[in-house]
């Protein structure tokens, strides 16, 4: 019912998209460098990337990559669209960030800091900067796939009017991330030659297992 | 069309621990807010919450075996679903018994002696408090951790009906849970959202909200044809969840997510006309404002509606299901809540907020809710008439 238009991959410095290698950078071994080097890379003007954290920037350019060049890039308003994002470590690497302002000896809190500790902000980055007004949930999983999780956005497309949806693992922690984005779309007679959106397509996608 | 109904459940909070004495309170117009002075909690600034009483929980949940060894937040969840289920006969341990976690920060107090350069303790992930509470009750099946900011709580019985729908489950156990840490109250106190004071949802005078302690759970089952059902069971009719596409942490000037999720919500149960409102009403200028927005574009701006936020401030991962729970506790009894702290009128959009207590004959009620992320939910509660 569910099939997958694209997909992309950030991982080990690399960067994929339908499993096609389109960036990688060796000079650097810094992650945040890296990310920005891909921002760069990709050409996308906009400058909020530099204001979010590292989990919203890996997961802004994990989808930036799996939706170019699509059609869903070219609609307007997309208030059919889902975005589900799962992710493991959730905002952790970003909360150590504002306990650090929680010092007693230099107390001083940020805003700016603050709003990246809930996960979902990536998906709120992605829905402004798409037009994205669709259903849209965060999930905590161990890994990905999550078998739970896939019966729900199956589901999720059984009873509802969706038609397409961003499903986004990004995870960051430790000075290290890791990000696939899919994108999928209700089938229709026109992607009939399409992937089918389940664990065992994803697996292999992925993991080539 | 089956029914996804509610079962059980339990509220955890300041004013109680199980959910007939949060709803005794709530009727009685006891508030379970405290103001608490510079310093507290090694916080500079004064702020206003509602904390549960640790010595009382401490004392209650000895009841419930083997639960001494585990983190605040934890035990807090295993409680809370351990009430919920000593009311019914299900078997928690059956594999058709899925178990869903919604909280914002978990186990995030236990940052405070936490070292920030070495390796992050397990308890700090929130899908490792999930197992630990799947865990506890011998559930064979992997939880699902729900963490979508403030809505978290109406998403996961969201995630509740539409699994149910799957048809692989007869039961999911929907936990709630956000602890007041001093991470949370010098976040909210960063963004200049909390007010010093008790809040004021909805009204001129109100400043910012108060942050809320609770755990809270609903046991949520499946019914093929709603006929074995007694009458006045609560339903969980139709869910509906949007996002503003507009900014991370402000409220959309125009209330076009929340206006297209109630829309969408009503729509999904045949137009149905809810008899109250439950709202989220934080008390700060530009939720209230928006939200008042939102019921006026939806044609809503007459129907009686509340926010609970004056008894147990906002409860982040648990105000979904607390709010859910007590709202539903009052279509049973065909009343309308009190909005705690509302005299008059603060918004641009004048809405129907109730300052008394009412008997309603009602039917049904519209439960709404917005968090950071730009995200907005509403779900349809009914009553079910035979």
């Amino acid at each position: 019912m569910i099939k997958i238009i694209k997909h992309s991959v950030i991982s080990d410095f690399k960067a994929f998209t339908d499993n096609k290698l389109i960036y990688t950078h060796t000079d650097n071994d810094r992650f945040s460098e890296f990310l920005s080097s891909l921002y760069r890379f990709l050409v996308i003007s906009y400058p909020k990337f530099f204001k979010m954290d590292m989990l919203s920037k890996l997961g802004f350019l994990a989808t930036e990559l799996c939706v170019a060049q699509t059609e869903f890039s070219k609609t307007e308003n997309k208030i059919n669209t889902a975005i589900y994002l799962l992710s493991n470590a959730s905002s952790l690497d970003t909360d150590i960030n504002y306990q650090k302002t929680l010092n007693p000896e230099a107390y001083f809190p940020s805003p700016k800091v603050f709003v990246y500790t809930l996960p979902n902000i990536v998906i709120g980055e992605i829905a402004i900067k798409h037009k994205i007004f669709g259903e849209n949930t965060c999930f905590i999983c161990q890994e990905f796939p999550d078998k739970t999780v896939f019966d729900y956005i199956y589901q999720s497309f059984l009873e509802t009017d969706i038609k397409n949806a961003i499903v986004l693992w990004a995870d960051y922690i430790n000075g290290n991330g890791k990000a696939y984005a899919f994108l999928i779309e209700r089938e229709t007679s026109s992607n009939i030659d399409k992937d089918d959106f389940n664990e065992k397509t994803i697996n292999f996608l992925i993991f080539n297992k | 069309m089956s029914c996804i109904y509610q079962i059980s459940h339990n509220i955890v909070s300041s004013l109680g621990f199980n959910s007939k004495e949060n709803y005794n309170a709530v009727v009685n117009n006891i508030s379970g807010l405290k103001m608490y002075p510079e310093n507290s909690m090694n916080i500079p600034e004064a702020f206003c919450a509602s904390v549960i009483d640790n010595t009382r929980f401490e004392d209650i949940s000895k009841q419930v075996s083997n639960l001494s060894d585990y983190n605040f937040f934890d035990k807090l969840c295993i409680y809370s679903a351990y009430e919920a289920l000593q009311k019914t006969d299900i078997d928690p341990a059956d594999p058709s018994c899925l178990f869903i976690l919604s909280t914002t920060k978990g186990n995030i107090d236990l940052l405070e002696n936490h070292s920030l350069e070495q390796n992050i303790d397990n308890s700090l992930f929130l899908w490792h408090s999930a197992n630990i509470i799947g865990k506890y009750f011998n559930n064979p099946n992997k939880p699902i951790v729900v963490s979508n900011a403030c809505i978290s709580g109406v998403s996961a019985q969201i995630v509740a009906k539409r699994l149910l729908n799957f048809k692989k489950y007869n039961y999911v156990v929907v936990i709630g849970a956000d602890l007041v840490s001093r991470f949370v109250v010098s976040g909210f106190q960063s963004f200049k959202a909390l007010s010093p004071e008790l809040c004021l949802p909805f009204d001129a005078q109100r400043k910012g909200l108060n942050i809320g302690e609770a755990a809270a759970t609903i046991i949520y089952g499946i019914d093929e044809t709603c006929e074995n059902l007694e009458n006045d069971t609560i339903i969980l009719d139709a869910g509906t969840i949007t996002n503003d596409a507009n900014h991370i942490s402000g409220p959309s000037r125009t209330a076009e997510g929340l206006t297209l999720a109630i829309n969408k919500c009503l729509e999904n149960s045949g137009n149905i006309k809810p008899d109250f409102i439950s709202a989220h009403g934080t008390a700060t200028p530009y939720n209230d404002d928006m939200e008042a927005l939102a019921f006026t574009r939806c044609k809503l701006e007459n129907t009686p509606a509340f926010s609970l936020k004056g008894y147990f401030g906002h409860t982040l991962g648990a105000a979904g299901l607390l709010e859910t729970i007590i709202s539903s506790m009052a279509l049973k009894n065909n009343m309308v809540i009190k909005s705690a702290g509302y005299s008059r009128c603060g918004v641009d959009n004048p809405v129907n907020i109730i300052s008394k207590n009412q008997s309603l004959k009602a039917y049904s009620f519209i439960k709404t809710i917005s968090g950071f992320g730009g995200c907005n939910a509403a779900i349809l509660i009914k009553k079910l008439v035979k």
